[in-house]
């Protein structure tokens, strides 16, 4: 019950696409990327076998744009020559084709309450790069302020209104814990660079949201797939120093050398 | 007496026939029976009666046609040409209508909708809005109400999407700009659509669909099997460039604007027109992504009213696929019961623009 691969080189053009036995898993991911991670960490936490395999985002394998996702992104799930794209719709199929070991809930109204709780985080995804591009252009004053602002309203209406049990799941982590937890997992890491550096999330303002983020970062099943802090915050260095995001060039495989 | 008059009369006729093409067969009226030839018949120069013959080449050209096409099409065209046929004979033979013996006449077997018709199980989806200041309705105990505005195209879909389910509910239409407090009170944003049962409140459209697909498994629109499930969902969000561009063209205001909203619609449709590989984007019937999809399809037709927009018709020439597909799902009953005029929707667009939406645009029409 593994997940084999996960810190493993990217392939990149030029690579041959890796042959998939029949009735074998795999989960094409970059370790870097939230949303690959979201899938990365539901498999994880399902104690499904499958393989993961790295993509280099930059100079793609020619087979998998033509082949596997239609835009090349990440993440893409595969099996038995059926291939299921996007972060939001590969956990629930996943749930559909492994059910013993379920995470979204029976009851149609609790799983439509867990749905619920992503969208409650409507706003937080235009705001958490926010504490990026304050490093990243050095914004001060009444920008800087702005930025904490539009984060920090999301932040205080999840912590009173939608984080009501132990974790966003219930009693157990849930859909939306591990669909939450690779942004709040950047958060933190951006709260690093901050200058002077705030710990995220801070215990005095969101104490329930603090215990919640310690609880998940600490479940066993999911360890061994989340990157060290210092390996990615050195690949977030890529992003600092350019202009637009799109002219990155990080290194995929930071750590692995 | 039929093989005296086949050699003759028919042969030319049955040439004919033989020779055309398919698409003609949904002329009303098509070429090889022309008025000349009914009349020659009708006038005697035959030795049997025209209506024995007419009725004999209806059946006949019908095998012919369904051994030729195979397809439902002409099903329509060939009870307007059986119609003008009949006007043909004179009476007292016309008033004999013509009997069905081939299979291929049957009407193809229809899918069961309701003992109604669509949009039975709806009450109120044409109230008056409820603006602040009002007393909320009183809910009653096991009883769905779904709140929703006339005009919005996310509540249209949870409007069909229960159509189709054929699930009774109540319809409560509030104030998406200004909801009333109570309203507010139970959801937090006050956003439409939203439903409500027993005190507990679902909003977004796409998770209220899922709810009642997985509370009514029996009416299902979202396949049951994971895999379908999750390609009617990636095929929506592949589709997603449409609705954004129904976005980008309310959005646009001058005349260079609505020639990047009209490049944006062509790419759109383009990649649509890809992924259109069967009657609808559901399969052989109409599914999960064609009911998401549908109200920004509905609404993008007012491109042809902007006079900055290169489109006249939409979806126009350039996306046959597309535009049979607007008029497959034009002709369903369920979508039909949920849509709106384009003077509709017109006037609806118009007035938010002018900064007093008038939510209530209609009720005192018929449409």
């Amino acid at each position: 019950m593994v997940l084999t691969g996960n810190d493993t080189k990217v392939l990149k053009a030029g690579d041959p696409e890796p042959p998939l036995a029949p009735g074998a898993a795999r989960i094409y991911s970059m370790r870097f990327c939230p949303w690959a991670e979201r899938v990365v960490l539901y498999a994880a936490a399902k104690g499904i076998d499958a393989e993961v395999v790295n993509i280099d985002l930059h100079s793609q394998p020619e087979w998998y744009k033509a082949k596997k996702h239609p835009k090349g992104q990440v993440p893409c799930f595969e099996k038995d020559g059926k291939i299921v794209i996007e972060s939001g719709i590969i956990p629930e199929y996943l749930d559909g084709i492994y059910p013993d070991s379920a995470i979204l809930p029976v009851d149609p109204f609790e799983r439509a309450q867990q749905r619920l709780v992503m969208e409650q985080f409507q706003p937080f995804w235009m705001t958490f790069y926010g504490l990026f591009v304050i490093v990243k252009e050095q914004l001060e004053g009444e920008a800087r302020q702005a930025k904490f602002r539009a984060l920090d309203g999301v932040i205080d209406n999840v912590e009173k209104n939608v984080l009501k049990h132990e974790y966003f799941g219930g009693s157990l982590p849930g859909f939306s814990d591990w669909m939450l937890f690779p942004f709040i997992e950047r958060l933190a890491l951006f709260s690093k660079f901050l200058d002077p550096p705030t710990p995220f999330p801070s215990e005095d303002r969101w104490p329930k949201l603090s215990a919640w983020w310690s609880r998940i970062s600490s479940v066993p099943a999911v360890q061994p797939y989340i990157q060290p802090e210092d390996v990615h915050v050195k690949f977030l260095e890529a992003y600092k120093a350019v202009k637009e995001y799109k002219d990155a060039k990080p290194d995929y495989d930071m750590g692995l050398h | 007496m039929l093989y005296h008059v086949f050699p003759s009369a028919l042969l030319p006729l049955l040439t004919t026939v033989l020779l055309l093409p398919y698409s003609s067969f949904h002329l009303p009226y098509p070429p090889f029976l022309s008025y000349s030839t009914i009349f020659q018949m009708v006038m005697g120069r035959c030795s049997t009666s025209p209506a024995l013959c007419i009725q004999f080449l209806a059946n006949l050209a019908n095998i012919l046609v369904d051994q030729t096409a195979g397809e439902v099409g002409p099903m329509r065209s060939m009870e307007t040409l059986n119609r003008t046929m009949r006007q043909a004979i004179p009476y007292p033979a016309n008033q004999q209508p013509p009997h069905y013996t081939f299979r291929s006449f049957q009407n193809p077997p229809m899918t069961f909708h309701s003992y109604g018709p669509a949009g039975g199980n709806m009450k109120g989806l044409n109230s008056l809005i409820l603006h602040p200041g009002s007393y909320e309705p009183f809910l009653a105990p096991n009883t769905y109400r779904l709140y929703s505005m006339r005009f919005c195209p996310y509540a249209q879909r949870v409007v069909i999407y229960l159509a189709k389910k054929n699930i009774p509910v109540e319809v409560v239409n509030v104030n998406p700009d200004k909801p009333p407090n109570w309203y507010l009170a139970k959801i937090p944003k006050g956003q439409i659509p939203a439903l409500e049962y027993n005190g507990l409140t679902i909003w977004e459209s796409n998770v209220i669909n899922e709810y009642f697909d997985d509370v009514f498994p029996a009416s299902n629109v979202l396949p049951k099997d994971p895999y379908l499930k999750a390609h009617q969902k990636i095929l929506l969000e592949r589709l997603s460039s449409v609705s954004d561009s129904l976005f980008s063209f309310f959005a646009a205001t001058t005349p260079q604007e609505t020639a990047e909203v009209d490049q944006k619609l062509h790419e759109a449709l383009r990649n649509a027109e890809n992924l259109l590989t069967d009657k609808f984007f559901g399969g052989p019937v109409v599914g999960y992504a064609d009911i998401m999809l549908w109200p920004f399809v509905e609404r993008l037709e007012m491109v042809t009213l902007s006079p900055f927009s290169s489109f006249r018709y939409f979806p126009g020439q350039h996306y046959p696929k597309f535009g049979a597909y607007m008029a497959r799902m034009r002709n369903e009953p369920e979508i039909k019961f949920g849509m709106r005029s384009l003077a509709q929707h017109k006037a609806y667009v118009d007035s938010f623009d002018a900064g007093n939406p008038n939510y209530d645009y209609g009720i005192y029409q018929k449409h």
